[in-house]
């Protein structure tokens, strides 16, 4: 299954649910949607810059909800992406999120030592906990972050930031099957055969997100490549 | 959200994305080697043979008469500010585990400039962020650098100035974590950082300390330091904490005033929030997006804080204040005229608290964390405006 990452409100709050439409359409199983940050520290070049343009568009953290009401309608699982301060800010963060329609929460800066109190406001908010996990993580640790998920394992390919090169490795990929938690790789993945491979290793879904808003302002463009990374 | 990790009570913590906490953990295992007799013989000899230390402590009669002033030297320090303690310390620890490249971030370009020169002296490659407005006001620091063998890189995102420098970074260690070394510059970031970095910094207060026992005697009554990120604050406050009779004094950038939101007074005018690994005072909006900072010193120039201050802010154990970019500038040219050191830019912001506050009769310590050698230009520049 193939998830599409997108920027909320990216390019521009109609144009990012039109992109969300047309990335269902075309063969996305679930949605990741990033919430635009200032700081995003595990993103790469391609991301920060979309997220700087959402945040000069005038990108809030009530116009995201907006945004994830806007396309909780298509059908697929709404998987959220946000960075720690916006939720540290926003006390409500994980009960609005869910009544806007999100499925899951996934805090790419708070790891497991720092994430008991997380978790428990996004169970309690009725979200799913998301963990991420890299090929660095040694597998006692990954073996104790697979228990506080509730959600899938979100499983970087690479070691790095979003947008990398690199093929994705799969050796972390198949740890984390063996955990036998929902696995979801992403980080660096941009071709059908990448796809392939992971989701060959065990992977639920393979997630891309840096490739696709490379070609977010072209919607022809964007919905071919989501497609082509569908398999279809 | 309450830290759990290097909690400073309820500041600090370790907020980074999962890839990056192996590195942290391989750093917080090499930690126990600063109490190791052989590794602390090595980083004392680099210390004292090539940085410098001690540096001595300065009685100041003209600066402000009446006040009994006394200067601890940090700008006679090696590479010209007190960011020599700590480069020289975590580069011998990145050294012994096994690492071969040092990042560091800059926003005043000194501890780019420290990081540059140990890691030439022990033979790492050095690559160091800078945001491209620092790159531009602290031109002399860059061409230091360079010269030094260190690749400088502008980071053109965000404002182009330390906070933006700081994540590029991180981004730079998470993907080669396997051979760098992250040297931060302050007693910022995730833990084991903020305590890191203070131990390497204590030996300011320790040595002044020291000397103000011998001459002029007892304690002082006042301590002051500017704050930035707080690594000259925290090495110098850190060996007077338990006197309950020493006053301690954080000088913030008040920039170009508190009230026209252009400044970098994170504790002040700030709330707390998560930036750049830690629970700390923060500058932010309603929905915890980060503020851009603004100050003439390029070192204050970040709107966040280390967690140990956000704490000591709280416990009231410190007094925070505020000082403006033109207060700071006036007391540059002060001291200078008056006792012919050319004090940093960021220095000159305890240095104007003493000016402004009344001290009359009062024994008073001052951090000169860093020499204004760099800030020439800036400061020739507001003389024509």
């Amino acid at each position: 299954m193939l998830s599409v990452f997108l920027p909320i409100g990216w390019p521009d709050p109609k144009k990012f649910a039109k992109l969300c439409k047309i990335a269902v359409e075309n063969g996305a199983g679930a949605l990741e949607l990033g919430c635009p940050y200032s700081d995003p520290v595990a993103d790469g070049p391609v991301l920060q810059a979309a997220y700087r343009e959402a945040l000069a568009e005038g990108s809030t953290t009530a116009r995201c909800l907006a945004g994830i009401e806007s396309v909780a309608g298509l059908g697929v699982p709404l998987n959220l992406l946000v960075y720690a301060n916006l939720v540290h800010a926003r006390p409500s963060f994980c009960e609005d999120a869910r009544k806007a329609g999100a499925h899951s929460l996934l805090v790419p800066d708070v790891p497991l030592e720092e994430c008991a109190e997380l978790r428990e406001a996004t169970l309690s908010a009725g979200l799913q906990h998301v963990a991420l996990v890299g090929p660095l993580t040694s597998r006692e640790r990954l073996g104790r972050i697979a228990r506080t998920v509730t959600g899938y394992l979100y499983v970087a390919g690479v070691q790095g930031i979003t947008g990398n090169a690199e093929d994705p490795g799969l050796d972390i990929v198949r740890s984390a099957v063996a955990t036998e938690r929902p696995v979801y790789v992403g980080f660096g993945i941009r071709n059908r055969a990448q796809v392939e491979n992971v989701l060959g290793a065990g992977a639920q879904s393979a997630i891309v997100g840096s490739a696709l808003v490379e070609v977010g302002k072209d919607e022809k463009r964007f919905g071919r490549m989501v497609a082509e990374l569908a398999g279809r | 959200m309450k830290p759990r990790v290097g909690a400073f009570g309820e500041y600090g913590g370790r907020y980074v994305p999962e890839l990056l906490v192996p590195a942290l953990e391989e750093l917080e295992k090499a930690m126990p080697l600063l109490r190791d007799p052989a590794f602390r013989g090595q980083l004392d000899a680099e210390l004292g043979t090539w940085a410098g230390r001690p540096t001595p402590v300065t009685r100041c009669e003209r600066f402000a008469p009446g006040v009994s002033l006394y200067l601890k030297r940090e700008d006679l320090l090696h590479g010209g500010a007190h960011k020599t303690n700590n480069a020289v310390g975590q580069a011998l620890l990145a050294r012994r585990m096994g690492k071969t490249r040092l990042i560091a971030e800059t926003g005043a370009g000194q501890h780019g400039t420290a990081t540059a020169m140990i890691g030439a002296r022990l033979g790492m490659e050095v690559v160091i962020y800078m945001g491209a407005s620092d790159v531009a006001r602290q031109a002399a620091n860059v061409a230091r650098m360079k010269t030094l063998g260190a690749a400088v890189v502008p980071v053109e995102s965000g404002a182009g100035t330390l906070k933006d420098a700081i994540n590029e970074a991180l981004r730079d260690w998470t993907t080669n974590l396997r051979h760098s070394h992250y040297l931060l510059g302050t007693v910022c970031g995730p833990h084991p950082f903020p305590t890191l970095v203070r131990e390497l910094q204590s030996v300011i207060g320790r040595e002044a300390r020291e000397a103000w026992r011998r001459e002029p005697g007892g304690l002082p009554d006042v301590v002051v330091a500017c704050v930035g990120g707080g690594s000259n604050a925290i090495g110098m406050f850190n060996a007077f904490r338990l006197d309950k009779s020493v006053q301690l004094v954080g000088v913030e950038p008040a920039g170009r005033g508190l009230a026209t939101g252009q400044h970098g007074a994170t504790l002040i005018a700030g709330s707390p929030g998560l930036l750049h690994g830690a629970r700390t005072y923060i500058l932010q909006d309603a929905d915890g997006q980060i503020r851009e900072a603004h100050s003439i010193s390029a070192g204050l120039d970040y709107p966040g804080v280390g967690p140990e201050h956000a704490m000591l802010k709280d416990q009231g154990r410190v007094a925070y204040v505020a000082i403006s970019d033109d207060e700071a500038l006036a007391a540059l040219r002060q001291l200078c005229r008056t006792e012919g050191i050319i004090p940093a830019l960021e220095s000159a912001h305890a240095l104007a608290w003493v000016l402004k506050e009344d001290l009359q009769g009062k024994r008073v310590l001052v951090n000169l964390s860093g020499r204004g050698d760099k800030d020439m230009a800036i400061v020739e520049e507001a003389s024509r405006c």
